[in-house]
């Protein structure tokens, strides 16, 4: 038995074609990239050598800063209220409701459509002039709240991090859905004989059984939450005047708008760390847990 | 297993209810909107009615998306390049997956970080270095050099989930097959791959979401019409009817339909395959 | 940077993972020739050449996106030879496929540049594009309008052919301002004066599609040559010390003037430049400060506002050393050729026929103004709109053209900034003006 499973010549063949492939596509241009951080290159021609001052600017440059913060923001709003909802949702259909199949079905559909078409749509609910939350919000006489909420500095973050929040809810929901189906039916019926409310059997029972499936959960959406792009990009380009940029919008202006291929790639460089960190982090959290 | 939930009053059960359709409300009214938009004109959408029906059905809008130059091609070969993506990556994911989680080697829980580092990559910072490796394989403007990303990218996913999948296989059908004398890859092809038929499913339509939607590399990787995909077509759709936006949305439609599609006929495959499984983490 | 692609490659062999696959093939490539131009390398039948063309002239009320495709395949019948093949790509993802593909080397034999300027410069100093001298006849030459070639020059080089330029010229909804009893303004007091009137009739005197930060800039750039004269302006862009000066002061405190008079729509930080066509184009505001590319969505027939808009020459300053005949525009948005091109001749060859085409078909189809003689052309089919414009430009003395393509590449993303904070009164015209005089000179020549 240990033998067939312990079979070198099998492990390689399984193997190496998955890691020749990632190798030549994923490992090599961040290889490049983290070359390229280390220089002063334009993206054309050669690029002078200038060791780690791209990541000193970064560490330094207040816009940089920011964008940081940013995404750490946003990290915070994926864990402590996208993830919420999603377990919520979870626990609620996974208590067997009727329509349960409906439900999840449904939820899951805004992570199918394309980020084209959740763009357009979060920009024509947002716009100032003619948007559907301005427009509700005056149709039930609350138009003193209708406002340019992508446009000022004091809603535009929190506006420009919804979409990407509510697209996901659905996603998370169905991981955790099926961790929560898979515990025991055994668990359950004991826990209701002793008389516990669904609120008791929820908090001590379902969730710390479902401890791996939060575990995957909490990784996904940090680490979705600090690559954060497309919408953002979108919706704000990083604006107005930086207070919704994040490390992966301003990785794409420096390289694209402004030529500066090395200090963009250090974005690049800091993003992998960070979600590589945060990563590890989380596994330490709940091992020792 | 709720009887006593059920025995705790009609009342919150309507009000759970109302809840839960209201978030479905929240999570289907994307597919809505854009099936409104596609039928109407501008001056609807600019002059307010943004979220309501359509005061006319303009079909003709679907019409115009259609006619546009080679919808039908762009259409193969997005079709094409998601299902040999998917193929790949089914192949080589769960061959990889097997191999970290179920076989004995000191590098496997290396080689599986290794792998997830992948999820990580932001895509835009590696364009030029994959534009580079894919220019001196010779890839550029080919198929290829959009199946290898999708995959490679999508390797990252697909070992996850796979992996946690495997892990809760009994080790006794392993032991079983090789009792009856079963090779390494007797054992993996025919006892089990088919216990993981339901998983594959959820891995495949992840993967079919991210290589049929992607945009970025489809744009710069192939400047060819004759493999230009469905997204990047679309897309220009976007830049060509700057003034019909009801046509973009009908574009828009054309390019969703397929993915609805696909999700309805998998996702009792697919949701079954993550309670079976239930991610362990 | 091949030899980092090496370095690499050589790293990824040294792990001997990859050996007997794909790598190998990546490894060995190193050594053959970069293949030059992604499209040309495919050669046809015996002889037969073919060019690779990038554009990103796709948009239906872009007259260029049609006149384009008809350019090209009339060259094809003439050229059974050199066949072109061409590749149009909508904006932003133009800018990002043009730039990946020249930074690898592998852009098509000729393309689009963006109206030239700061985003070719990096490449024409790397050398990734051809220099055009030789393959320009002095026929070719003669049939220019004057002084257009000096545009297309960068130390004394050709580097591309005129095809059309651009203006920017007030635009304004004649309606509207019968509506509100307001003149058409020539001065910056009559200019104030109509913002006062248009509001108290509520209606919102002009938009900006501040999201992309471009169309504000437009707006400064003028009134900063109207105050302090184009002479100035390009004083300042050689020595940006100079932009700590009164006039310029002058002209940001004008510009946070009209925006504190309530002159653009509150909504303008959230507004992108599409939307602020479609607004104007609906009648939803008086003015629009921008460049002739917009005359054909002025008169496309979805538009409501088509036959109420005049192209006027934007106000001038009493105080201000600028002069009408100052214009803000007048750039080359032309083409460039590849420098590792493997027919440079036949390329260039195109590329003349292209402009010539494009600088006449162009200007009778409304996409911009001449560059080329056009005295033998009917223009009665012209809008008023092209035609003003047209009279506009034969009046010009002085042309600057956009300032963020004159400024390198990062002053010029600052440059845009520093207006958005301008115009939300983030900043005061004494600061925008301090930090205006850290800009980077520009790097071409006047």
């Amino acid at each position: 038995m240990n033998s067939v499973l312990s079979n070198k010549k099998a492990i390689c063949i399984f193997v190496i074609p998955t890691l020749a492939l990632f190798f030549i596509i994923v490992f090599v241009p961040i290889v490049v990239s983290s070359y390229y951080s280390l220089l002063d290159w334009n993206g054309v021609g050669r690029g002078a050598f200038i060791g780690l001052k791209n990541y000193v600017e970064m560490f330094t440059s207040t816009r940089a800063l920011n964008a940081m913060k940013n995404s750490l923001l946003f990290a915070g709003a994926s864990i402590f209220i996208q993830l919420p909802i999603s377990l919520l949702l979870a626990l609620i259909l996974a208590s067997g409701v009727k329509g349960e199949g409906f439900y999840r079905t449904v939820y899951f559909i805004p992570v199918l459509i394309s980020t084209v078409v959740i763009a357009q749509l979060w920009s024509k609910i947002y716009n100032a002039d003619y948007g559907l939350l301005n427009t509700l919000l005056k149709s039930v006489g609350l138009g003193y709240l209708a406002q340019d909420w992508l446009g000022q500095t004091s809603t535009a973050l929190a506006a420009s991090f919804v979409p990407t929040l509510w697209q996901y809810v659905g996603y998370h929901m169905l991981l955790m859905y099926a961790g929560a189906k898979s515990i025991s039916k055994d668990i359950y019926e004991a826990a209701r004989i002793d008389g516990a409310s669904s609120a008791r059997i929820a908090f001590s029972v379902t969730i710390p059984l479902m401890k791996p499936i939060l575990k995957v959960c909490l990784v996904f959406s940090m680490i979705g939450a600090l690559k954060v792009f497309d919408l953002v990009y979108v919706l704000t380009n990083g604006g107005p005047f930086f207070t919704t940029e994040v490390p992966s919008t301003l990785m794409y202006t420096t390289i694209f708008d402004t030529y500066r291929y090395g200090y963009g790639s250090a974005f690049s460089v800091f993003i992998i760390v960070e979600c590589l960190a945060f990563t590890l982090l989380i596994n330490k959290f709940f091992k020792t847990e | 297993m709720d009887t006593t939930k059920r025995a705790s009053g009609s009342v919150g059960k309507v009000l759970l209810q109302i809840f839960l359709i209201f978030v479905a409300v929240t999570q289907i009214y994307p597919l809505i909107w854009l099936v409104f938009f596609s039928l109407k004109d501008n001056s609807e959408i600019f002059s307010g009615n943004v979220a309501g029906l359509p005061s006319t059905f303009r079909w003709q809008n679907y019409a115009v998306a259609l006619n546009q130059g080679n919808v039908i091609k762009f259409f193969l070969n997005s079709a094409f390049v998601t299902t040999v993506t998917i193929v790949l990556v089914l192949f080589l994911s769960s061959m990889a997956a097997y191999a970290i989680t179920r076989m004995n080697w000191k590098l496997s829980k290396f080689t599986m970080t290794l792998i997830l580092v992948g999820m990580m990559v932001p895509i835009h910072a590696a364009l030029l270095p994959l534009f580079m490796v894919l220019k001196n394989l010779k890839l550029l403007n080919t198929y290829a050099s959009l199946i290898l990303p999708y995959s490679a990218f999508a390797l990252p996913m697909a070992v996850f989930i796979l992996g946690s999948f495997f892990k809760g296989i009994p080790l006794e059908l392993e032991e079983a097959a090789v009792i009856d004398g079963c090779g390494i890859y007797r054992t993996y092809f025919y006892i089990i791959v088919p216990q993981i038929r339901s998983a594959l499913a959820t891995v495949a339509i992840f993967t079919y979401l991210s290589s049929w939607n992607e945009l970025m590399f489809a744009v710069t990787f192939i400047n060819n019409q004759s493999y230009q995909t469905l997204t990047v077509g679309m897309m220009s759709m976007v830049g060509t009817y700057i003034t019909q936006w009801g046509v973009i949305g009908a574009g828009l439609m054309v390019a969703t339909i397929p993915t609805i599609i696909i999700y309805l006929l998998c996702s009792s495959q697919v949701q079954e395959s993550l309670i079976a499984g239930a991610v362990k983490g | 940077m091949k030899g980092i692609i090496g370095k690499t490659a050589g790293v990824v062999l040294a792990l001997g993972i990859l050996c007997s696959t794909a790598a190998c093939s990546g490894g060995s490539s190193q050594t053959a020739a970069s293949g030059p131009a992604a499209g040309s390398a495919a050669a046809g039948g015996d002889g037969e050449i073919k060019l690779a063309l990038w554009d990103q002239s796709v948009g239906e009320t872009d007259p260029t996106a049609k006149i384009l495709p008809e350019v090209v395949s009339q060259w094809n019948k003439d050229h059974p030879n050199i066949q072109v093949e061409r590749t149009g790509t909508t904006g932003e993802q133009y800018k990002t496929k043009i730039k990946t593909a020249l930074a690898a080397n592998e852009a098509p034999d000729v393309f689009y540049g963006m109206g030239g300027g700061s985003f070719m410069q990096p490449y024409i100093q790397a050398g990734n594009v051809l220099v055009l001298d030789q393959y320009v006849s002095d026929e070719t030459k003669s049939k220019m309008r004057s002084g257009m070639l000096s545009g297309c020059q960068v130390n004394g080089k050709i580097y591309t052919l005129p095809c059309y330029t651009h203006l920017a010229n007030l635009y304004v909804n004649t309606a509207l301002f019968k509506k509100a009893g307001a003149k058409v303004p020539t001065t910056f007091d009559e200019l104030l004066e109509a913002v006062t009137k248009l509001k108290a009739a509520n209606i919102t005197p002009a938009v900006i599609g501040e999201k992309d930060r471009w169309p504000g800039m437009y707006w400064f750039d003028i009134m900063a040559m109207r105050q302090a004269g184009n002479d100035a302006c390009i004083a300042a862009f050689k020595d940006p010390a100079k932009f700590n000066s009164p006039d310029f002061i002058e002209a940001a405190n004008k510009m946070q003037k009209l925006a504190k008079a309530g002159m653009f729509n509150s909504s303008m930080f959230s507004m992108s430049y599409d939307e602020m066509l479609a607004a104007f184009n609906a009648g939803n505001a008086a003015m629009l400060f921008q460049a002739n590319w917009v005359n054909a969505g002025i008169e496309d027939d979805s538009s409501k506002t088509k036959g109420n808009v005049e192209v006027v020459i934007f106000p001038v300053f009493t105080d201000g050393k600028g002069k009408a005949s100052e214009f803000y525009g007048g750039g080359q948005d032309g083409f460039y050729i590849n420098s590792s091109t493997k027919n440079p001749k036949e390329a260039a060859e195109f590329l003349t026929y292209l402009s010539e085409e494009l600088g006449s078909k162009g200007y009778l189809a409304g996409a911009g103004l001449p560059c080329w003689n056009t005295d033998s052309l009917d223009t009665s089919k012209l809008s008023t709109l092209d035609k003003t414009d047209a009279k506009l430009l034969d009046t010009g003395t002085s042309f600057i053209t956009w300032w963020d393509n004159i400024l390198p590449a990062e002053s010029a993303e600052i440059h845009k900034n520093l207006i958005a904070e301008l115009l939300a009164s983030k900043i005061t015209p004494e600061d925008f003006c301090k930090q205006m005089a850290q800009l980077k000179a520009t790097e071409l020549t006047f």
